[in-house]
């Protein structure tokens, strides 16, 4: 199988390559230092098993992780930290493995023989299981084949069409797939819903403009406007008052 | 991390210097040294007569005050109102004098309607003495008091030291991740992996030994030893700048007070950047003090971590500074948008 590996430690690294040069069923197709360079690698490298840090400056492993279960062709991920944490719990259910630092040769070779590539419900209900411990840094989208990550600072409103999510930044747009619902969870704490299709960043909104056309929520930086629904005018004027 | 051990040991409701009145085992003790200075004083001033109607009566009077003293103040503590240590102070008195009062008194009403005792005549000179008695006898006993909680706070305060040294070593993140770097360099570079260990291994021992106080050029060996570590760990993320006069200044101080500033430096500052940063450690003589400070970059803010254990040993440093300097060392926090820096500044004559 292909492997790639992922420690911001170049002495961890090393380790785990050596280990896995010995390993004759098992190849070595990649190292990564930090979440970004992962998710980066594990699209072009096409790696089956990625041993993933979770402890890394940018974008830690757990993040990185839930990202690489939204690819198509999800390689398996096991985790490799230097202590079991809370984070842990909840994989010892599941089918991703996780090995402890120092890892030791015969525990490696069993987790990675083990490993299969998961499909991609099962990914993605491990990322369901993943999405209830913390608020992601950013979001994952694809723009012609390739992957493009959008800070969630840099993010102004998700709108909903259809079955994709727009998400407008300071970049400009990305289409992602998933449910407003799920995002308006992840992100309580910095987006508010004001229409049953939109999520805006409380950080971005600059006021209320109201005319014949109704209510719409104005942005400090550009100049889109998005429509406020009846149901969730009082909300947001409460919050517009605070600002 | 160290939360639940912490707060256990910090304790938060011991207020003042006083012990607990309301405490069965204090306020026996005290009616105990309270009868045994009865004893002494009817001994001493024993005139004749029936020696052990002279010691009841004393021993009458004394129990009074200090039984209802001790009452008061019970109830006093169980409502808070002692606020802090000189407030207690002046409530102590105040309340001993006015039952000393109270007790010359009916002493002095009883005692003459029983023919014994002083008569009105001395009443003054009775009231007096018996009150500078009793001020010389409370401020003795706070005296004790305060001593016995000075020696109690330097106590605690050690082994919160040696405790937080000992959960900074064996914090998994720490240690593991130390000895995942060993495995690795035992294969390729032997003679570093056995560095690293005696590293390891001078952290621990000084860890053990917290409470002491040590000189400066030590402290300065253990700090080197801990960046040598870390170092092999992050590579060329962790960059160290080092700022020194000629000849290290002589100074002592306590024990892993710079190390573990630095070990905040580094995880809270270098680690979560991914291009990695410099700390900046500067060691200046200012006027008849050491200046100390320990820069590190910040990571922008949505990444910033929980600093509760930060707070905590930064907190400890602080209070066994003021235990082996008095007041004369200080220690100040600068946190701007990019960086954060602890400045000590510590006496050179006045060492431990």
């Amino acid at each position: 199988m292909k492997i790639l590996i992922v420690d911001d430690e170049k002495p961890a690294r090393d380790r785990l390559a050596r280990m896995v040069g010995g390993l004759a069923a098992h190849e070595l197709v990649g190292e990564a230092v930090n979440g970004v360079e992962a998710l980066g690698m594990s699209q072009s490298l096409e790696p089956d098993v990625v041993l993933m840090d979770i402890r890394m400056p940018g974008m830690d492993g757990i993040e990185a992780a839930r990202h690489i279960a939204r690819l198509d062709q999800p390689p398996a991920v096991i985790f490799t930290t230097a202590f079991s944490d809370h984070a842990l719990e909840a994989f010892e259910t599941h089918a991703v493995d996780y090995l402890l630092k120092p890892v030791k040769q015969d525990r490696l070779q069993a987790a990675l023989d083990a490993a299969t590539r998961p499909t991609r419900a099962q990914a993605t209900r491990s990322n369901d299981l993943l999405s209830g411990l913390e608020a992601r840094q950013h979001i994952c989208a694809r723009v012609r084949g390739n992957l493009v990550l959008v800070p969630i600072d840099n993010i102004y409103y998700f709108q909903a069409e259809q079955k994709y999510i727009t998400v407008r930044h300071t970049e400009g747009e990305v289409l992602i797939e998933d449910a407003l619902k799920t995002l308006e969870t992840e992100f309580a704490d910095r987006f508010v819903r004001i229409h049953r299709n939109a999520l805006v960043s409380l950080a971005e909104l600059a006021g209320m403009h109201t005319d014949n056309d109704g209510h719409h929520v104005i942005f400090r930086d550009i100049d889109d406007r998005l429509e406020i629904s009846r149901r969730h005018l009082p909300g947001v004027r409460k919050i517009i008052k605070q600002l | 991390m160290p939360d639940n051990t912490e707060k256990s040991i910090t304790g938060t409701e011991i207020k003042t210097y006083l012990p607990d009145f309301c405490d069965g085992d204090v306020f026996l003790r005290l009616l105990l040294v309270v009868e045994l200075i009865s004893i002494v004083f009817a001994l001493v001033s024993f005139g004749g007569g029936n020696l052990w109607i002279h010691i009841g009566l004393i021993s009458v009077i004394m129990l009074w005050v200090g039984l209802s003293t001790a009452i008061l103040l019970c109830l006093i503590q169980r409502r808070g109102w002692l606020g802090n240590h000189l407030r207690a102070t002046v409530i102590t008195i105040s309340i001993t004098l006015l039952m000393t009062l109270l007790a010359s008194f009916m002493s002095l009403s009883f005692g003459s309607a029983l023919r014994f005792g002083p008569t009105a005549l001395d009443v003054g000179y009775t009231l007096t003495r018996n009150l500078a008695v009793a001020a010389i006898l409370v401020g003795l006993a706070l005296r004790y008091f305060y001593l016995h909680y000075e020696s109690d706070q330097r106590l605690q305060i050690q082994a919160r030291a040696r405790l937080q040294a000992l959960q900074a070593r064996i914090r998994p993140h720490f240690l593991f991740n130390s000895m995942n770097t060993i495995a690795s360099l035992t294969h390729d570079q032997p003679d570093i992996a056995e560095q690293a260990i005696e590293n390891l291994a001078d952290l621990f021992r000084a860890s053990l030994a917290a409470e002491s106080s040590i000189a400066l050029r030590q402290e300065l060996e253990l700090t080197r030893s801990y960046i040598d570590l870390e170092a092999l760990r992050l590579g060329d993320r962790l960059e160290v700048n080092w700022r020194m006069p000629e000849g290290e200044p002589t100074l002592d101080l306590p024990a892993l007070t710079l190390q573990p500033l630095v070990e905040n430096a580094i995880y809270h500052g270098i680690e979560p950047l991914s291009g990695g940063g410099t700390i900046d450690i500067l060691i200046e003589p200012v006027a008849n003090h050491i200046e100390i400070s320990i820069s590190n970059p910040l990571a922008p803010a949505h990444q910033k971590r929980q600093r509760e254990g930060n707070r905590m040993a930064l907190e400890n440093i602080r209070e066994r500074l003021d235990l082996a300097f008095g007041g004369a060392a200080s220690m100040e926090l600068k946190e701007s948008e990019t960086s954060y820096t602890v400045k000590l500044l510590i006496p050179m004559a006045e060492a431990v």
